[in-house]
């Protein structure tokens, strides 16, 4: 189809090489001897390779630009907060890809490091972009291509493990769905926050104690359409499989909609501010929690763990069973391939055997 | 009346006149076409406006129910879905475009491939009667009030399988067993 449309587009004169003599070909210019030969398809394969990379050009710089005006935008809270902010002194990320980038702070008080990771659409592969558009409409399994970052905060202090989260309301079954912490928390509604959040929290105590005045000034009702969740957590992204992966490690993890507008980073930055001051509260034992309520965290985590050793032990008995019937297998296999005499043989032998257990059974009872 | 009687009676009227509609002629043939494609179109409309109203509405209540376990998308537990009315409605809405999206393929085989074309008469009108009995086009077009019947989550209609397993299917809302199934740490289940 394409083809024709191009023939239509250039109807070039395609003299046949077989009339011209060798005579001929001999006193034409490399040009013209060119000139001899169609060169549609090529063109056509050269102009397309060119538009595509023109296109993986421009969505490149375009992912560049977010990402780099994404993390000028929050340097007044990270530059304040840490000695250094970036990958090193001169560079502020490191680009793994065209849709993903990392950057990094360090050197604060409370807090061994953040990690900032950028997942963007497929901008540069239009292809790509497309079709995950389409699909995404049509299945659950592919989701619309987006702008994520995640900003995760290790901290440094000690402080009790627990998961309290501020989620947006918009796409909160995903949030729940795709995060293993969220998914162990009891979501509310509470008046001290905006109507767009809610609270998934472990315990009534705790998220309210997290949600302090600072915070709760800086949340409005329009915060939830680029905050997607703010998380306290000591338990993994995902779903844990064996014990080890169940080991608390304290996290703070913001997830954001990549957003370059002056004011939503401007929020931006009061939260971090505020995040940042919980976690010194928290460390410094300003921002502490009942008894009772960590006793019952440890409660539900003490579930967990059975769940994971019921599932091991299932797993373990399976092996037993497999092998076992493995080696009756064998037996059979051997009996087989005995002649009928060894076979009357083993017979009598196995018969002997059953006699002996049922014997040692009875004296038993009796 | 009953919406499953009134399908049966419109599909008996639908075929008769399908009887009497000659197929060859191409001006009916043209008719019946243009016919099939407006209710279609008309069918987008509803929903598309509905779609607007949610938006405009913005509803963010919450709501909290459990769904059950599917085993045959590979679903083992029931999970806790928690989510707000616009978004439920949303996804209400967006199931039923995609319907009509099946739909137009189904035909477009039967009819262009197939060379069907009593199926095109029975569907156009058995299409937008569907669309305007659903629940989400009750609550937003016509502003009836979400209780009842129409309170979220809308109930399924059981299942094939279901009925025929006697399983006891379907949504549950009540407080002890979202709460239960809210905690169960179902989530960040890697699918591959």
């Amino acid at each position: 189809m394409i083809f024709e449309a191009l023939t239509k587009l250039f109807p070039i004169a395609v003299p046949e090489t077989g009339s011209l003599t060798l005579e001929e070909v001999n006193n034409m210019t490399i040009l013209q001897r060119l000139k001899l030969r169609d060169w549609r398809l090529e063109i056509f394969t050269l102009g397309f390779i060119i538009l595509f990379s023109l296109f993986f050009k421009i969505g490149d710089i375009y992912n560049q630009s977010k990402v780099t005006s994404f993390l000028n935008g929050i340097k007044p809270s990270l530059s304040r907060q840490f000695f250094q902010y970036g990958v090193s002194k001169d560079k502020l990320y490191i680009k793994d890809s065209s849709e993903n980038y990392s950057s990094y702070a360090t050197g604060r008080l409370n807090i061994f490091n953040v990690n900032i990771k950028f997942q963007l659409a497929p901008r540069q592969n239009v292809f790509v972009w497309i079709l995950e558009t389409i699909f995404s409409f049509f299945t659950t399994s592919v989701l619309p291509p987006s702008d994520k970052v995640e900003i995760i905060i290790h901290p440094s202090g000690k402080y009790d493990n627990f998961i309290s989260a501020i989620v947006s309301k918009i796409g909160m079954n995903d949030a729940r769905k795709f995060n293993y912490f969220l998914s162990l928390c009891k979501t509310s509604d509470s008046k001290n926050l905006p109507n767009s959040f809610v609270y998934m929290s472990e315990s009534n105590e705790i998220q309210e104690k997290l949600t302090t005045e600072e915070l709760k000034r800086n949340l409005s009702v329009e915060s939830a359409n680029f905050i997607k969740y703010i998380a306290f957590t000591d338990q993994p992204i995902d779903h844990p499989e064996s014990i080890r992966e169940m080991k608390p490690i304290r996290k703070v993890i913001i997830q954001l909609e990549l957003t370059t507008k002056k004011k939503d980073l401007e929020t931006l930055n009061n939260v971090l501010d505020t995040i940042f001051s919980i976690i010194d509260k928290l460390s410094d034992g300003v921002i502490n929690f009942k008894p009772e309520t960590l006793k019952k965290i440890v409660k539900t985590r003490d579930l967990e763990v059975e769940k994971l050793q019921k599932i091991e032990q299932d797993l373990k008995n399976e092996r037993l069973a497999e092998e076992q019937a493995k080696l009756k297998r064998q037996e059979r296999e051997q009996l087989r391939n005995m002649s009928s005499e060894e076979q009357l043989k083993a017979e009598k032998k196995a018969a002997e055997r059953r006699q002996k257990k049922m014997q040692k059974k009875q004296r038993i009872k009796m | 009346m009953n919406s499953a009687v009134s399908n049966i009676i419109l599909m008996l009227v639908m075929m008769q006149v399908a009887k009497k509609l000659n197929f060859e002629d191409p001006t009916i043939l043209l008719y019946t076409r243009i016919f099939y494609i407006s209710c279609q179109v008309a069918t987008f409309l509803v929903f598309a406006i509905v779609r607007f109203r949610i938006n405009s509405k913005n509803d963010l209540t919450t709501i909290k129910y459990v769904e059950p376990a599917n085993p045959m998308s590979g679903q083992t537990e029931p999970r806790a879905v928690v989510t707000t009315v616009k978004e439920y409605d949303l996804q209400q809405v967006n199931s039923q475009i995609k319907g009509i999206f099946t739909s137009l393929a189904m035909m477009g085989f039967m009819h262009l491939y197939m060379k069907y074309t009593n199926p095109l008469v029975m569907q156009s009108v058995s299409g937008i009667k569907s669309a305007l009995e659903s629940n989400i086009v009750k609550i937003h077009l016509f502003g009836t009030p979400a209780t009842g019947d129409l309170k979220r989550p809308f109930k399924q209609a059981p299942g094939i399988l279901e009925s025929l397993t006697g399983a006891a299917g379907g949504l549950q809302t009540d407080k002890q067993s979202v709460e239960n199934a809210e905690t169960a740490g179902a989530g960040g289940i890697k699918q591959d």
